[in-house]
């Protein structure tokens, strides 16, 4: 299994400071052989700080795969993180958030300018964007922005949260997102609508750890009412294909 | 893990949902159960909780007669209720064993005087009373509310990813041993771990939240936490019944 949404370190909760050999432990816990990972810290806090720290995490664990965080507030500091850790073997893409902790939406004009870097320097790059704000303009921000990086491909985070039935018709029309199924509410027919309305391959199984575990979300998988094929691509097929996507530009092929 | 016969979901409703999106028929919901390996639940009928609370309530009961495992929990819409010491005593009397409250379809805030009246009620008789916490602030009211009746509340909706409560939980549940908490949006382990470790395992009862939520998503999380095998009986049953006075299962 491949768990394409997680984080480390710390986030503002009564929750323990979750570190790399955390994560590791909980995947094996659940099977999950891979999972691509972005820092909490760099999130709420110090994108520079944060960053840093999970190079460190991933290029110990080659199980890891990270996501540089592009904190749209500093759009030279964000370029120059993006450069850099892009460039490193087990990096994949960049993650970027909307709402409080950045206080900006995903089509701001900083966004756009990260990336622009992104879609020039590095168009095998996955962009996991935090789509779970419960407002429409969220999902729909993704959906303009994917129109205008058809080169990048893009994670919906949550896809949608709890307005993932009006979310999934407007991600599903850009065939550059995959929805990925994370979700604060373990809400009964999530998986199903997505793989009707975006297509089984087009949908992917991400816990957001340590916040949600992964056997929380894997009782969502379990309890979902699609066929074992369609399953086994959420689970790991689709997550595959991505990541080799990604190795194969990262290799120039 | 424990025989199906042990699990116990107090968080459970069935019926017909009027938006039409989900298959919330008992058929339905009892094969989600079975499938998860959830043999007991106390559920309550949709019915009771957005149209007509007397008439659902016989939905409850019927569907429960002669069905082992099965408990009736009550409904009662507390935007049409005026009677409420006596629509407690017809619930009681009907052999209910919780009565379940629906801020969460109505719209009303904790501090709300037929809240307070039917927790008073409901505390006369023993009778634990569910209802959601949706907010910040809300199960802060909640411990008010419980301080000037003496009852037990039953709280859904505690999560730590969403709209985080647990902090609050925790502050709260420490000065009201009555205000039990159910485990259905205790997203991971840590969490479900430290709400044990604070509160003590008697005080974490375990729900689904079905027809709405995946049921096997709250098991895996008690199945995985570092709870011991006699805490995890209790959560996944032991405590509601207790709570609750019941004989099924265990």
């Amino acid at each position: 299994m491949v768990d394409l949404h997680a984080h480390v370190h710390a986030f503002p909760l009564p929750l323990r400071r979750v570190t790399a050999e955390d994560l590791l432990r909980a995947m094996d816990r659940h099977g999950v052989a891979v999972t691509a990972v972005s820092s909490a810290e760099a999130i709420v806090c110090d994108a520079e700080t944060g960053n840093a720290a999970l190079a460190r995490d991933v290029a110990r664990h080659d199980r890891l795969r990270g996501y540089v965080f592009a904190n749209p507030t500093s759009v030279a500091e964000a370029r120059e993180q993006v450069r850099r850790y892009l460039g490193e073997e087990r990096f994949i893409g960049v993650k970027m958030y909307s709402g409080a902790y950045v206080g900006r939406p995903l089509s701001c004009r900083e966004h756009l300018e990260i990336l622009q870097t992104v879609a020039e320097e590095f168009p095998w790059a996955l962009v996991l964007f935090h789509c779970g704000e419960n407002d429409p303009a969220n999902f729909a921000g993704l959906a303009e922005v994917a129109g205008r990086f058809p080169e990048l491909s893009f994670i919906a985070g949550h896809m949608g949260s709890k307005l993932w039935r009006q979310a999934l018709p407007v991600l599903s029309e850009r065939a550059n997102i995959v929805a990925e199924i994370s979700a604060p509410v373990p809400a009964r027919t999530r998986i199903e609508d997505a793989v009707r309305i975006m297509g089984p391959e087009r949908v992917v199984f991400g816990s957001d750890f340590p916040l949600i575990s992964q056997g929380y979300m894997l009782g969502c998988v379990r309890d979902a009412q699609v066929g074992q094929e369609e399953k086994g691509m959420i689970l790991r097929r689709n997550a595959e294909g991505l990541l080799a996507r990604v190795e194969a530009g990262r290799a120039g092929r | 893990m424990l025989e199906p016969e042990a699990v116990l979901d107090c968080n459970c409703l069935f019926g017909h949902w009027p938006r039409g999106e989900l298959d919330a028929s008992l058929a339905t919901v009892l094969g989600l159960l079975g499938a998860a390996g959830i043999g007991g639940v106390v559920v309550g009928s949709l019915r009771a909780a957005l149209s007509d609370s007397a008439a659902g309530n016989q939905e409850a009961m019927a569907a429960c007669a002669g069905r082992p495992g099965l408990e009736p929990c009550a409904g009662l819409s507390l935007r049409r209720a005026m009677d409420h010491e006596g629509e407690v005593e017809a619930v009681w009397g009907a052999g209910c064993r919780l009565l379940r409250v629906f801020r969460e379809y109505e719209g009303w805030p904790v501090d709300y005087a037929p809240f307070a009246r039917t927790v008073r009620a409901a505390a006369g008789r023993g009778l634990p009373v569910m209802v959601a916490a949706l907010a910040p602030g809300d199960i802060t009211a909640m411990g008010r509310a419980l301080a000037e009746s003496a009852g037990a509340l039953v709280v859904t909706g505690v999560n730590i990813s969403h709209t985080p409560l647990v902090a609050e939980a925790i502050a709260v549940g420490r000065d009201a041993p009555q205000m039990y908490f159910e485990t259905s949006r205790v997203e991971n382990e840590e969490t479900m771990e430290l709400l044990a470790g604070e509160l003590g395992v008697g005080r974490l009862v375990f729900g689904t939240g079905l027809p709405f939520q995946y049921p096997s998503s709250a098991l895996a999380v008690l199945r995985e936490c570092g709870l011991s095998r006699e805490e995890k009986t209790a959560v996944l049953g032991g405590n509601a019944r207790r709570l609750m006075g019941l004989t099924i299962g265990g």
